[in-house]
């Protein structure tokens, strides 16, 4: 599913919902908000909000990209205007100008214990995100995955067997590698 | 025929491979991997430590110079084939000559 769907599935009232049990600014900042779930799986901690955001998205919450058709599938202009159009003017804190991706809201949501606290974290959330001034930001979707012609991210990981493996041992040996990524079937 | 039956033919032509993955138990991984004896290494990344600098179900040939030379972004059950594979990466050899 793509993000050209969302709207058919009604995303800006499932939004729209989380934007109404909004509650006033929250004490923490957003960069303290990011610190405690940057490289977390949230669809691992929190299984039901995994499988919502899956629902909604078609992909893992911690991806920039569809699951099945890998279209970046990150939240527009458009959808984020949609999304908060009723939101009081006050709450929209100008934080960024970037458009943050849901996935920090729903990162941010998993740390709450029950379901209506969790709304209304994921709901201040958005509020504090999103930007005051859209104008100027790209409603085009941009491809963050790594592109045919750059340099491929180094990594460090060790197989089955405990031997290491990394991007810049197999550049030092001057042997090429093919990346296989799979879910846990194949 | 399956990815592993083409670990002979990438060797050859200058290439490992490496397979990830990127969900279920490290120990499921394990099983898999003695289960099989697959010819190649597999690590199991359910921390998302390397995949999340890429994408899943996905398959990158990397040059030699750490370069992305092709990249194929697969759907759960329609991967890329070995053949294709096989095919970039002598398309990578020649053009390094």
């Amino acid at each position: 599913m793509s993000t050209s769907n969302l709207r058919r599935i009604g995303l800006p009232q499932v939004l729209l919902m989380v934007a109404i049990s909004v509650t006033p600014a929250q004490s923490r900042t957003p960069a303290e908000i990011e610190r405690t779930f940057v490289g977390a799986a949230a669809w691992q901690v929190d299984e039901e909000l995994g499988r919502t955001w899956q629902q909604i998205t078609g992909r893992f919450i911690f991806q920039s990209s569809c699951l099945s058709c890998h279209q970046p599938a990150s939240f527009t202009k458009a959808q984020w205007q949609e999304g908060l159009v009723d939101f009081p003017a006050e709450d929209h804190e100008p934080l960024s100008r970037e458009f943050r991706d849901l996935t920090a809201a729903f990162a941010y949501g998993r740390m709450v214990p029950d379901n209506a606290s969790r709304l209304q974290a994921v709901g201040a959330f958005l509020a504090a995100s999103a930007p005051a001034d859209t104008a100027g930001i790209s409603d085009k979707a941009v491809d963050l995955l790594p592109q045919v012609g750059q340099k491929a991210p180094d990594f460090h990981i060790a197989d089955t067997d405990g031997v290491e493996h990394s991007l810049s041992g197999y550049v030092r040996d001057q042997r090429a590698l093919i990346l296989v990524f799979s879910r846990a079937h194949w | 025929m399956q990815l592993r039956d083409y670990v002979d033919d990438f060797r050859a032509a200058g290439a490992e491979m490496l397979a990830l993955h990127c969900e279920g138990s490290v120990e499921g991984t394990e099983k898999f991997a003695r289960r099989r004896h697959l010819g190649f290494p597999l690590g199991n990344d359910d921390e998302l430590n390397v995949v999340s600098h890429y994408s899943v179900t996905s398959t990158y040939l990397i040059g030699p110079d750490g370069v992305i030379r092709a990249r194929w972004l697969d759907r759960v059950h329609d991967r890329v084939s070995g053949a294709s594979i096989l095919a970039a990466l002598n398309d990578l050899n020649a053009e390094g000559r």
